[in-house]
Protein backbone atom coordinates (compact mmCIF):
# COMPACT_ATOMS: atom_id res chain seq x y z
CA UNK A 1 0.00 0.00 0.00
CA UNK A 2 1.07 3.11 -1.18
CA UNK A 3 2.41 5.82 1.67
CA UNK A 4 -0.16 9.07 1.98
CA UNK A 5 0.84 12.07 2.72
CA UNK A 6 -2.06 14.03 5.06
CA UNK A 7 -4.48 11.32 3.62
CA UNK A 8 -2.67 12.06 0.22
CA UNK A 9 -0.43 10.14 -2.49
CA UNK A 10 2.58 11.81 -3.04
CA UNK A 11 1.84 13.98 -6.24
CA UNK A 12 -1.64 15.18 -5.05
CA UNK A 13 -0.22 15.91 -1.85
CA UNK A 14 2.44 18.32 -3.71
CA UNK A 15 -0.42 19.89 -5.63
CA UNK A 16 -1.96 20.49 -2.60
CA UNK A 17 1.22 22.06 -0.68
CA UNK A 18 2.07 23.64 -4.35
CA UNK A 19 -1.29 25.96 -3.77
CA UNK A 20 -0.05 27.17 -0.18
CA UNK A 21 3.10 27.57 -1.10
CA UNK A 22 2.34 29.53 -4.70
CA UNK A 23 0.03 31.80 -2.39
CA UNK A 24 2.81 32.21 0.01
CA UNK A 25 5.13 33.18 -3.20
CA UNK A 26 2.53 35.61 -4.33
CA UNK A 27 2.65 37.51 -0.67
CA UNK A 28 6.47 37.04 -0.54
CA UNK A 29 6.82 39.06 -4.14
CA UNK A 30 4.57 41.78 -2.70
CA UNK A 31 6.78 42.18 0.46
CA UNK A 32 9.81 41.86 -1.65
CA UNK A 33 9.11 44.70 -4.07
CA UNK A 34 7.19 46.88 -1.70
CA UNK A 35 9.48 46.83 1.42
CA UNK A 36 13.05 45.02 0.77
CA UNK A 37 13.52 45.73 -2.51
CA UNK A 38 12.22 49.29 -2.02
CA UNK A 39 14.91 49.70 0.58
CA UNK A 40 17.44 48.72 -0.81
CA UNK A 41 16.79 51.24 -4.37
CA UNK A 42 16.85 53.96 -1.65
CA UNK A 43 19.98 53.05 0.30
CA UNK A 44 21.76 52.75 -3.18
CA UNK A 45 20.31 56.23 -4.50
CA UNK A 46 21.72 57.83 -0.93
CA UNK A 47 24.95 56.38 -1.40
CA UNK A 48 25.49 57.15 -4.62
CA UNK A 49 24.08 60.44 -4.18
CA UNK B 1 -39.54 18.79 -15.32
CA UNK B 2 -37.16 15.59 -15.16
CA UNK B 3 -36.84 12.95 -12.41
CA UNK B 4 -33.69 14.74 -10.99
CA UNK B 5 -35.62 18.23 -10.71
CA UNK B 6 -38.28 17.09 -8.80
CA UNK B 7 -36.07 15.39 -6.43
CA UNK B 8 -33.97 18.13 -6.08
CA UNK B 9 -36.91 20.71 -5.73
CA UNK B 10 -38.56 18.47 -2.99
CA UNK B 11 -34.89 18.38 -1.33
CA UNK B 12 -34.81 22.22 -1.63
CA UNK B 13 -38.54 23.15 -0.48
CA UNK B 14 -37.65 21.39 3.06
CA UNK B 15 -34.78 24.15 3.06
CA UNK B 16 -35.43 26.77 1.17
CA UNK B 17 -39.24 27.49 2.76
CA UNK B 18 -40.10 31.11 1.33
CA UNK B 19 -38.15 33.08 -1.03
CA UNK B 20 -38.56 36.35 0.99
CA UNK B 21 -34.10 36.18 1.49
CA UNK B 22 -34.27 35.52 -1.92
CA UNK B 23 -36.35 38.42 -3.10
CA UNK B 24 -34.91 41.09 -0.67
CA UNK B 25 -31.63 39.65 -2.61
CA UNK B 26 -32.80 40.71 -5.83
CA UNK B 27 -33.83 43.90 -4.67
CA UNK B 28 -30.89 44.70 -2.60
CA UNK B 29 -28.71 43.30 -5.72
CA UNK B 30 -30.59 45.91 -8.15
CA UNK B 31 -30.42 49.12 -6.15
CA UNK B 32 -26.55 48.46 -5.43
CA UNK B 33 -25.46 48.27 -8.92
CA UNK B 34 -27.60 50.33 -10.21
CA UNK B 35 -26.16 52.63 -7.91
CA UNK B 36 -22.86 51.30 -8.84
CA UNK B 37 -23.64 51.69 -12.60
CA UNK B 38 -24.91 55.13 -11.94
CA UNK B 39 -21.51 56.45 -10.50
CA UNK B 40 -19.70 54.90 -13.00
CA UNK B 41 -21.97 56.78 -15.66
CA UNK B 42 -21.17 60.07 -14.28
CA UNK B 43 -17.07 59.69 -13.98
CA UNK B 44 -17.04 58.26 -17.18
CA UNK B 45 -15.78 61.15 -19.08
CA UNK B 46 -13.26 59.76 -21.78
CA UNK B 47 -13.10 56.53 -23.74
CA UNK B 48 -10.13 55.75 -21.18
CA UNK B 49 -12.68 55.51 -18.34
CA UNK B 50 -15.17 53.74 -20.28
CA UNK B 51 -12.73 50.59 -21.47
CA UNK B 52 -9.98 50.53 -19.13
CA UNK B 53 -11.82 52.44 -15.91
CA UNK B 54 -9.35 55.67 -16.38
CA UNK B 55 -6.34 53.66 -15.66
CA UNK B 56 -6.70 54.35 -12.19
CA UNK B 57 -7.53 51.61 -10.14
CA UNK B 58 -5.50 50.59 -7.43
CA UNK B 59 -4.07 46.75 -6.11
CA UNK B 60 -7.28 45.61 -4.22
CA UNK B 61 -9.59 46.52 -6.88
CA UNK B 62 -7.47 45.41 -9.67
CA UNK B 63 -7.07 42.06 -7.70
CA UNK B 64 -10.84 41.10 -7.02
CA UNK B 65 -11.94 42.35 -10.40
CA UNK B 66 -9.32 39.88 -12.04
CA UNK B 67 -10.36 37.41 -9.39
CA UNK B 68 -14.21 37.47 -10.24
CA UNK B 69 -13.66 37.84 -14.00
CA UNK B 70 -11.40 34.69 -13.39
CA UNK B 71 -13.57 32.31 -11.32
CA UNK B 72 -16.80 31.99 -12.80
CA UNK B 73 -19.93 29.98 -11.65
CA UNK B 74 -18.59 27.58 -13.98
CA UNK B 75 -15.14 27.12 -12.27
CA UNK B 76 -16.80 26.29 -8.77
CA UNK B 77 -19.79 24.11 -9.73
CA UNK B 78 -18.62 22.78 -12.66
CA UNK B 79 -14.78 22.01 -12.07
CA UNK B 80 -15.63 21.00 -8.04
CA UNK B 81 -18.28 18.71 -10.08
CA UNK B 82 -15.36 17.30 -12.02
CA UNK B 83 -13.18 17.16 -8.94
CA UNK B 84 -15.70 14.61 -7.76
CA UNK B 85 -15.43 12.54 -10.46
CA UNK B 86 -11.49 12.50 -10.62
CA UNK B 87 -10.79 13.14 -6.97
CA UNK B 88 -8.09 15.88 -5.52
CA UNK B 89 -5.70 15.44 -8.26
CA UNK B 90 -7.17 18.19 -10.02
CA UNK B 91 -6.02 20.05 -7.08
CA UNK B 92 -3.02 20.49 -10.04
CA UNK B 93 -5.33 22.81 -11.98
CA UNK B 94 -5.42 25.23 -8.64
CA UNK B 95 -1.80 25.19 -8.02
CA UNK B 96 -1.70 26.49 -11.60
CA UNK B 97 -4.20 28.71 -11.20
CA UNK B 98 -2.79 30.51 -8.42
CA UNK B 99 1.15 30.21 -9.77
CA UNK B 100 0.24 30.91 -13.41
CA UNK B 101 -2.87 32.25 -13.28
CA UNK B 102 -1.94 35.29 -10.63
CA UNK B 103 2.28 34.81 -9.91
CA UNK B 104 3.12 34.79 -13.63
CA UNK B 105 0.36 36.56 -15.04
CA UNK B 106 1.06 40.04 -13.44
CA UNK B 107 4.76 39.27 -13.09
CA UNK B 108 5.80 38.03 -16.11
CA UNK B 109 2.98 39.65 -18.22
CA UNK B 110 0.75 42.37 -16.69
CA UNK B 111 3.49 44.49 -15.49
CA UNK B 112 5.09 44.57 -18.98
CA UNK B 113 1.41 44.47 -20.61
CA UNK B 114 0.67 47.63 -18.71
CA UNK B 115 3.85 49.74 -19.64
CA UNK B 116 3.08 48.71 -23.62
CA UNK B 117 0.28 49.91 -23.29
CA UNK B 118 0.31 53.01 -21.72
CA UNK B 119 3.72 53.86 -24.60
CA UNK B 120 1.19 52.29 -27.43
CA UNK B 121 -2.28 54.36 -26.18
CA UNK B 122 -3.42 50.89 -26.40
CA UNK B 123 -6.80 49.66 -24.35
CA UNK B 124 -8.11 46.38 -25.15
CA UNK B 125 -5.98 43.60 -26.22
CA UNK B 126 -6.45 43.78 -29.79
CA UNK B 127 -5.97 47.62 -29.85
CA UNK B 128 -2.37 46.31 -28.73
CA UNK B 129 -1.24 44.26 -30.98
CA UNK B 130 -2.61 46.91 -33.92
CA UNK B 131 -0.77 49.49 -32.63
CA UNK B 132 2.00 47.48 -31.71
CA UNK B 133 2.08 46.15 -35.88
CA UNK B 134 0.76 49.55 -36.72
CA UNK B 135 -2.03 47.29 -38.45
CA UNK B 136 -6.32 47.80 -37.48
CA UNK B 137 -6.75 45.02 -39.65
CA UNK B 138 -5.36 42.33 -36.96
CA UNK B 139 -7.03 44.51 -34.46
CA UNK B 140 -10.52 43.66 -35.89
CA UNK B 141 -9.64 40.52 -36.72
CA UNK B 142 -9.21 40.02 -33.33
CA UNK B 143 -12.25 41.80 -32.06
CA UNK B 144 -14.00 39.56 -34.36
CA UNK B 145 -13.21 36.43 -32.87
CA UNK B 146 -12.93 37.77 -29.34
CA UNK B 147 -16.64 39.17 -29.81
CA UNK B 148 -18.19 35.67 -31.13
CA UNK B 149 -16.58 33.36 -28.64
CA UNK B 150 -17.65 35.90 -25.67
CA UNK B 151 -20.99 36.17 -26.47
CA UNK B 152 -21.03 32.11 -26.39
CA UNK B 153 -19.47 32.04 -23.03
CA UNK B 154 -21.56 34.53 -21.87
CA UNK B 155 -24.88 32.79 -22.59
CA UNK B 156 -23.15 29.74 -21.21
CA UNK B 157 -22.87 31.30 -17.88
CA UNK B 158 -26.28 32.53 -17.89
CA UNK B 159 -27.48 29.34 -19.01
CA UNK B 160 -25.63 28.02 -15.90
CA UNK B 161 -27.07 30.01 -13.42
CA UNK B 162 -30.56 30.31 -14.53
CA UNK B 163 -30.86 26.24 -14.39
CA UNK B 164 -29.46 26.53 -10.99
CA UNK B 165 -32.06 29.10 -9.84
CA UNK B 166 -34.81 27.28 -11.66
CA UNK B 167 -33.91 24.33 -9.59
CA UNK B 168 -33.22 25.49 -5.99
CA UNK B 169 -36.36 28.19 -6.13
CA UNK B 170 -38.84 26.87 -8.81
CA UNK B 171 -38.53 30.41 -10.88
CA UNK B 172 -39.29 29.95 -14.18
CA UNK B 173 -35.63 29.54 -16.59
CA UNK B 174 -37.11 32.21 -18.97
CA UNK B 175 -37.38 34.57 -16.17
CA UNK B 176 -34.24 34.69 -14.10
CA UNK B 177 -32.49 34.87 -17.72
CA UNK B 178 -34.22 37.85 -18.42
CA UNK B 179 -33.71 39.42 -14.77
CA UNK B 180 -30.07 38.55 -14.58
CA UNK B 181 -28.78 39.99 -18.17
CA UNK B 182 -30.75 43.00 -17.81
CA UNK B 183 -29.19 43.83 -14.47
CA UNK B 184 -25.81 42.91 -15.20
CA UNK B 185 -26.29 44.58 -18.87
CA UNK B 186 -27.83 47.78 -16.93
CA UNK B 187 -24.84 48.43 -14.91
CA UNK B 188 -22.17 47.44 -17.99
CA UNK B 189 -23.72 50.15 -19.80
CA UNK B 190 -24.62 52.57 -18.22
CA UNK B 191 -21.38 53.23 -15.69
CA UNK B 192 -18.58 51.33 -18.83
CA UNK B 193 -15.86 49.51 -16.54
CA UNK B 194 -15.57 51.13 -13.74
CA UNK B 195 -18.94 49.87 -12.87
CA UNK B 196 -18.13 46.59 -13.11
CA UNK B 197 -15.02 46.51 -11.29
CA UNK B 198 -16.39 48.26 -8.38
CA UNK B 199 -19.12 45.66 -8.66
CA UNK B 200 -16.93 43.01 -9.03
CA UNK B 201 -15.26 44.02 -5.41
CA UNK B 202 -18.70 43.24 -3.65
CA UNK B 203 -19.10 40.06 -5.86
CA UNK B 204 -15.57 39.25 -4.96
CA UNK B 205 -15.89 39.24 -1.43
CA UNK B 206 -19.36 37.48 -1.36
CA UNK B 207 -17.60 34.94 -3.01
CA UNK B 208 -14.74 34.76 -0.74
CA UNK B 209 -16.97 34.80 2.13
CA UNK B 210 -19.50 31.42 0.47
CA UNK B 211 -16.24 29.83 -0.26
CA UNK B 212 -14.26 30.17 3.42
CA UNK B 213 -17.28 29.23 5.18
CA UNK B 214 -17.99 25.92 2.74
CA UNK B 215 -14.73 25.02 2.90
CA UNK B 216 -14.21 25.62 7.29
CA UNK B 217 -17.92 23.71 7.41
CA UNK B 218 -17.11 20.70 5.51
CA UNK B 219 -13.58 19.75 7.10
CA UNK B 220 -14.95 20.49 10.27
CA UNK B 221 -17.62 18.22 9.49
CA UNK B 222 -15.28 15.68 8.77
CA UNK B 223 -12.84 15.88 11.66
CA UNK B 224 -9.93 17.81 10.29
CA UNK B 225 -7.78 17.83 6.99
CA UNK B 226 -6.57 14.77 7.59
CA UNK B 227 -9.69 12.58 8.89
CA UNK B 228 -11.18 14.09 5.96
CA UNK B 229 -8.53 13.33 3.71
CA UNK B 230 -8.75 9.68 5.19
CA UNK B 231 -12.25 9.07 4.39
CA UNK B 232 -11.71 9.88 0.76
CA UNK B 233 -8.59 7.93 0.25
CA UNK B 234 -11.23 4.87 1.69
CA UNK B 235 -13.76 5.50 -0.44
CA UNK B 236 -13.75 2.90 -3.68
CA UNK B 237 -15.49 3.29 -6.63
CA UNK B 238 -17.71 0.62 -5.78
CA UNK B 239 -19.40 2.92 -2.73
CA UNK B 240 -19.63 5.67 -5.12
CA UNK B 241 -21.05 3.30 -8.39
CA UNK B 242 -23.62 2.02 -5.32
CA UNK B 243 -25.14 5.57 -4.93
CA UNK B 244 -25.46 5.97 -8.46
CA UNK B 245 -21.84 7.02 -10.25
CA UNK B 246 -20.96 6.03 -13.19
CA UNK B 247 -19.39 2.93 -14.25
CA UNK B 248 -16.07 4.00 -15.58
CA UNK B 249 -13.88 4.79 -13.02
CA UNK B 250 -11.94 8.01 -13.23
CA UNK B 251 -9.82 7.54 -10.48
CA UNK B 252 -8.50 3.98 -10.56
CA UNK B 253 -5.78 4.91 -7.45
CA UNK B 254 -8.35 6.30 -5.59
CA UNK B 255 -9.83 9.79 -5.00
CA UNK B 256 -6.67 11.24 -3.20
CA UNK B 257 -4.34 9.82 -6.04
CA UNK B 258 -3.75 10.38 -8.94
CA UNK B 259 -4.55 8.75 -12.09
CA UNK B 260 -2.25 6.15 -13.08
CA UNK B 261 0.48 7.43 -16.03
CA UNK B 262 -0.67 7.67 -19.34
CA UNK B 263 -4.25 6.09 -18.87
CA UNK B 264 -7.13 7.65 -20.30
CA UNK B 265 -8.55 9.01 -17.03
CA UNK B 266 -4.59 10.63 -16.73
CA UNK B 267 -4.67 12.09 -20.19
CA UNK B 268 -8.72 13.77 -19.20
CA UNK B 269 -7.02 15.36 -16.08
CA UNK B 270 -3.59 16.39 -17.77
CA UNK B 271 -6.08 17.93 -19.68
CA UNK B 272 -8.48 19.55 -17.90
CA UNK B 273 -5.62 20.45 -15.92
CA UNK B 274 -3.22 22.97 -18.66
CA UNK B 275 -6.25 23.57 -21.13
CA UNK B 276 -7.31 26.73 -18.37
CA UNK B 277 -4.27 26.14 -15.94
CA UNK B 278 -2.20 28.24 -19.08
CA UNK B 279 -5.20 28.86 -20.85
CA UNK B 280 -5.58 31.85 -18.24
CA UNK B 281 -2.29 34.09 -19.57
CA UNK B 282 -3.72 35.22 -22.87
CA UNK B 283 -7.69 36.13 -22.31
CA UNK B 284 -8.55 39.17 -22.99
CA UNK B 285 -11.04 40.15 -20.76
CA UNK B 286 -8.36 38.97 -17.81
CA UNK B 287 -5.40 40.63 -19.68
CA UNK B 288 -7.77 44.23 -20.02
CA UNK B 289 -7.20 44.18 -15.83
CA UNK B 290 -3.57 45.07 -16.30
CA UNK B 291 -4.37 47.97 -18.00
CA UNK B 292 -6.81 49.24 -15.93
CA UNK B 293 -4.18 49.39 -12.76
CA UNK B 294 -2.95 52.86 -11.82
CA UNK B 295 1.00 51.80 -11.65
CA UNK B 296 3.02 49.18 -11.23
CA UNK B 297 2.28 49.28 -7.38
CA UNK B 298 -1.30 48.73 -7.78
CA UNK B 299 -0.29 45.51 -9.80
CA UNK B 300 2.38 44.27 -7.51
CA UNK B 301 -0.14 44.46 -4.47
CA UNK B 302 -2.90 42.55 -6.84
CA UNK B 303 -0.37 39.79 -6.89
CA UNK B 304 -0.73 38.45 -3.14
CA UNK B 305 -4.73 39.33 -2.92
CA UNK B 306 -5.47 37.62 -6.00
CA UNK B 307 -3.16 34.96 -4.58
CA UNK B 308 -5.29 34.57 -1.78
CA UNK B 309 -8.88 35.32 -3.36
CA UNK B 310 -8.13 32.92 -6.00
CA UNK B 311 -6.70 30.12 -3.24
CA UNK B 312 -9.91 30.51 -1.66
CA UNK B 313 -11.83 29.90 -5.04
CA UNK B 314 -10.74 27.02 -7.27
CA UNK B 315 -8.05 25.16 -4.25
CA UNK B 316 -11.76 25.31 -2.14
CA UNK B 317 -13.69 24.01 -4.96
CA UNK B 318 -11.27 21.41 -5.71
CA UNK B 319 -11.05 20.22 -2.61
CA UNK B 320 -13.95 20.11 -1.36
CA UNK B 321 -15.90 18.39 -4.55
CA UNK B 322 -14.18 15.13 -3.90
CA UNK B 323 -15.36 15.50 0.12
CA UNK B 324 -19.22 15.45 -1.10
CA UNK B 325 -18.66 11.96 -2.31
CA UNK B 326 -17.75 11.26 0.97
CA UNK B 327 -20.97 12.94 2.31
CA UNK B 328 -22.88 11.46 -0.50
CA UNK B 329 -22.19 7.92 0.85
CA UNK B 330 -22.21 8.22 4.70
CA UNK B 331 -25.61 10.15 4.09
CA UNK B 332 -27.03 7.69 1.53
CA UNK B 333 -27.45 10.64 -0.65
CA UNK B 334 -28.08 9.64 -4.49
CA UNK B 335 -25.79 10.65 -7.25
CA UNK B 336 -27.40 13.25 -9.10
CA UNK B 337 -27.33 12.64 -12.50
CA UNK B 338 -24.35 14.97 -13.13
CA UNK B 339 -21.37 16.19 -11.87
CA UNK B 340 -22.50 20.14 -12.05
CA UNK B 341 -24.84 19.14 -9.38
CA UNK B 342 -23.04 16.86 -6.74
CA UNK B 343 -21.76 20.13 -4.88
CA UNK B 344 -25.03 21.52 -4.83
CA UNK B 345 -27.20 18.53 -3.74
CA UNK B 346 -24.47 18.20 -1.09
CA UNK B 347 -25.25 21.61 0.47
CA UNK B 348 -29.12 21.75 -0.17
CA UNK B 349 -28.64 18.15 1.80
CA UNK B 350 -26.78 19.11 4.30
CA UNK B 351 -25.96 22.71 5.17
CA UNK B 352 -28.38 25.23 6.98
CA UNK B 353 -30.62 27.19 5.05
CA UNK B 354 -29.02 30.54 6.00
CA UNK B 355 -25.50 28.96 3.89
CA UNK B 356 -27.83 27.48 1.00
CA UNK B 357 -28.45 30.98 0.51
CA UNK B 358 -25.07 32.38 1.09
CA UNK B 359 -24.09 29.56 -1.10
CA UNK B 360 -26.60 30.98 -3.89
CA UNK B 361 -25.73 34.38 -3.58
CA UNK B 362 -21.81 33.47 -3.95
CA UNK B 363 -22.39 31.52 -7.32
CA UNK B 364 -24.90 33.91 -8.69
CA UNK B 365 -21.98 36.32 -8.44
CA UNK B 366 -19.43 34.47 -9.44
CA UNK B 367 -21.67 34.22 -12.81
CA UNK B 368 -22.57 37.75 -13.03
CA UNK B 369 -19.12 38.91 -12.41
CA UNK B 370 -17.98 37.10 -15.42
CA UNK B 371 -20.82 37.99 -17.40
CA UNK B 372 -20.73 41.16 -17.18
CA UNK B 373 -16.73 41.83 -17.67
CA UNK B 374 -17.47 39.48 -20.82
CA UNK B 375 -20.31 42.19 -21.92
CA UNK B 376 -17.90 44.69 -21.39
CA UNK B 377 -14.89 43.24 -23.51
CA UNK B 378 -16.95 42.18 -26.39
CA UNK B 379 -18.87 45.60 -26.79
CA UNK B 380 -15.27 46.76 -26.67
CA UNK B 381 -13.86 44.68 -29.25
CA UNK B 382 -17.30 45.97 -31.69
CA UNK B 383 -17.20 49.07 -30.70
CA UNK B 384 -13.34 50.53 -30.63
CA UNK B 385 -11.23 47.64 -32.34
CA UNK B 386 -13.70 46.64 -35.34
CA UNK B 387 -15.93 49.81 -36.04
CA UNK B 388 -13.27 52.37 -34.14
CA UNK B 389 -9.78 50.97 -35.46
CA UNK B 390 -10.44 48.61 -38.45
CA UNK B 391 -13.60 50.34 -40.44
CA UNK B 392 -12.97 53.66 -39.33
CA UNK B 393 -9.48 53.82 -39.24
CA UNK B 394 -9.46 55.57 -35.85
CA UNK B 395 -11.52 58.67 -37.45
CA UNK B 396 -14.32 57.60 -35.72
CA UNK B 397 -14.27 60.45 -32.53
CA UNK B 398 -16.69 60.68 -30.25
CA UNK B 399 -19.04 58.32 -32.45
CA UNK B 400 -16.74 55.28 -31.54
CA UNK B 401 -17.99 55.46 -27.47
CA UNK B 402 -21.66 55.85 -29.13
CA UNK B 403 -20.71 52.76 -31.15
CA UNK B 404 -18.95 50.85 -28.53
CA UNK B 405 -22.61 51.57 -25.98
CA UNK B 406 -24.03 50.18 -29.28
CA UNK B 407 -22.35 47.26 -29.73
CA UNK B 408 -22.67 46.43 -25.78
CA UNK B 409 -26.20 46.70 -25.92
CA UNK B 410 -26.72 44.40 -28.87
CA UNK B 411 -24.08 41.92 -27.59
CA UNK B 412 -26.59 42.01 -23.99
CA UNK B 413 -29.54 41.83 -26.57
CA UNK B 414 -28.20 38.37 -28.61
CA UNK B 415 -26.63 37.04 -25.22
CA UNK B 416 -30.37 37.15 -23.94
CA UNK B 417 -32.26 35.60 -27.28
CA UNK B 418 -29.25 32.80 -27.21
CA UNK B 419 -29.74 32.15 -23.69
CA UNK B 420 -33.32 32.05 -23.83
CA UNK B 421 -33.34 29.50 -26.94
CA UNK B 422 -29.88 27.69 -26.66
CA UNK B 423 -28.55 26.60 -29.93
CA UNK B 424 -26.20 23.46 -29.99
CA UNK B 425 -23.36 25.65 -31.01
CA UNK B 426 -23.06 27.84 -28.14
CA UNK B 427 -21.54 24.30 -26.13
CA UNK B 428 -19.27 24.11 -29.05
CA UNK B 429 -18.11 27.66 -28.99
CA UNK B 430 -18.27 27.51 -24.49
CA UNK B 431 -16.25 24.33 -24.94
CA UNK B 432 -13.27 25.94 -27.48
CA UNK B 433 -13.86 29.38 -25.04
CA UNK B 434 -10.55 28.97 -22.56
CA UNK B 435 -8.65 26.76 -25.13
CA UNK B 436 -9.12 28.76 -28.07
CA UNK B 437 -8.36 32.06 -26.77
CA UNK B 438 -5.03 30.61 -25.39
CA UNK B 439 -3.92 29.09 -28.99
CA UNK B 440 -4.80 32.41 -30.92
CA UNK B 441 -3.45 34.77 -28.81
CA UNK B 442 -0.38 33.87 -26.29
CA UNK B 443 2.22 33.15 -28.87
CA UNK B 444 1.65 36.52 -30.77
CA UNK B 445 0.98 38.56 -27.07
CA UNK B 446 3.49 36.73 -25.45
CA UNK B 447 6.37 37.64 -28.29
CA UNK B 448 4.73 41.37 -28.24
CA UNK B 449 5.59 42.60 -25.28
CA UNK B 450 8.93 40.31 -24.90
CA UNK B 451 10.38 40.14 -28.29
CA UNK B 452 11.45 43.48 -30.26
CA UNK B 453 12.25 41.84 -33.67
CA UNK B 454 8.39 40.39 -33.91
CA UNK B 455 6.85 41.52 -37.14
CA UNK B 456 3.77 42.30 -38.46
CA UNK B 457 3.41 38.97 -40.69
CA UNK B 458 4.60 36.53 -37.72
CA UNK B 459 1.96 38.20 -35.57
CA UNK B 460 -0.81 37.39 -38.42
CA UNK B 461 1.05 34.02 -39.41
CA UNK B 462 0.99 32.94 -34.98
CA UNK B 463 -2.60 34.12 -34.32
CA UNK B 464 -4.18 32.65 -37.50
CA UNK B 465 -2.27 29.53 -36.69
CA UNK B 466 -3.07 28.77 -33.22
CA UNK B 467 -6.80 29.88 -33.89
CA UNK B 468 -7.37 27.46 -37.04
CA UNK B 469 -5.25 24.61 -35.50
CA UNK B 470 -7.32 24.62 -32.22
CA UNK B 471 -10.52 24.92 -34.34
CA UNK B 472 -9.61 21.77 -36.56
CA UNK B 473 -8.58 20.01 -33.52
CA UNK B 474 -11.83 20.55 -31.49
CA UNK B 475 -13.80 19.54 -34.80
CA UNK B 476 -11.57 16.53 -36.19
CA UNK B 477 -10.13 14.87 -32.82
CA UNK B 478 -10.94 16.16 -29.59
CA UNK B 479 -12.23 13.36 -28.12
CA UNK B 480 -14.67 15.54 -25.95
CA UNK B 481 -15.91 17.85 -29.12
CA UNK B 482 -15.03 15.63 -33.04
CA UNK B 483 -17.81 13.00 -32.43
CA UNK B 484 -20.41 15.51 -32.02
CA UNK B 485 -19.25 18.03 -34.18
CA UNK B 486 -17.94 16.21 -37.08
CA UNK B 487 -19.19 12.48 -35.99
CA UNK B 488 -15.66 11.62 -35.91
CA UNK B 489 -14.17 9.25 -33.23
CA UNK B 490 -10.64 8.82 -32.86
CA UNK B 491 -9.35 5.56 -31.10
CA UNK B 492 -5.76 6.33 -28.93
CA UNK B 493 -4.92 8.76 -26.14
CA UNK B 494 -4.09 11.79 -28.72
CA UNK B 495 -7.65 12.41 -29.16
CA UNK B 496 -7.56 13.48 -25.12
CA UNK B 497 -4.74 16.11 -25.86
CA UNK B 498 -6.24 19.38 -25.40
CA UNK B 499 -5.07 21.62 -28.73
CA UNK B 500 -3.53 23.95 -27.03
CA UNK B 501 -0.38 21.34 -26.15
CA UNK B 502 0.27 21.27 -30.27
CA UNK B 503 -1.34 24.95 -31.23
CA UNK B 504 0.79 26.76 -29.08
CA UNK B 505 3.87 25.64 -29.79
CA UNK B 506 3.51 25.70 -33.38
CA UNK B 507 2.19 29.40 -33.13
CA UNK B 508 5.06 30.22 -31.34
CA UNK B 509 7.57 28.52 -33.48
CA UNK B 510 5.44 29.56 -37.03
CA UNK B 511 5.29 33.38 -34.86
CA UNK B 512 9.42 33.32 -34.40
CA UNK B 513 9.97 31.95 -38.39
CA UNK B 514 8.05 34.05 -39.84
CA UNK B 515 9.24 37.22 -38.28
CA UNK B 516 12.41 36.51 -38.78
CA UNK B 517 12.04 36.01 -42.63
CA UNK B 518 9.67 38.78 -43.10
CA UNK B 519 10.11 42.92 -43.23
CA UNK B 520 11.18 44.65 -40.01
CA UNK B 521 8.88 47.08 -38.08
CA UNK B 522 11.06 50.55 -38.27
CA UNK B 523 13.45 50.94 -35.10
CA UNK B 524 11.93 53.73 -33.96
CA UNK B 525 8.44 52.64 -33.51
CA UNK B 526 9.88 49.48 -31.69
CA UNK B 527 11.92 52.11 -29.59
CA UNK B 528 8.45 53.64 -28.18
CA UNK B 529 6.90 50.47 -27.65
CA UNK B 530 9.37 49.29 -25.20
CA UNK B 531 10.68 53.31 -23.92
CA UNK B 532 8.92 52.27 -20.46
CA UNK B 533 10.51 48.64 -20.37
Amino acid sequence: METLILGQDLWVFVAWIGCILSTLLCIIYWVYCEYVRKDVKTRGAKESG
Amino acid sequence: MNTFEKTLRHVVQKKVDNYIIFILFIIAYVIIFTFLGYLGYKRTKTAKDWYIAGGKMGGFVVALSYGATFVSAVALIGFSGIASMFGQSVLWLAFLNIFVGVFIAFVFFGLRTRKIGISLGAETLPELLGNRFKDTRLQGVSGVIIAIFMVAYTTAVFLAISSLIKVVFGIPYELSVVIFTVIAGAYVLLGGLLAVMWAHVIQGITMFIGMLVMYCWMYFKLGGIVSAHEALASLTWADLVNIGFPEANLAPNGLTSMQPFLTEPFMMVLTIIFGVGIGVLAQPQLIQRYLTAKNDRALRLAVPIGGIFILFMTFTAFSVGPLCDVFMVNHGILYPGSPDLVLPTVIMELFPQWFVLLFLFAILMAAMSTAAALFHVAGASIGRDVYDKAIKKGLAGKKSMLVTRLATAAIIAVTLILSLNPPDVVAYLTSFFFGLMACTFLAPYTLTIYWRKITRAGAWVGLMSGFWFAILWYCLVYYKTAPSISGITLSGLVSYLDPLFLAIPISFVLTIIVSLISKQLPKEHIDVAFENI
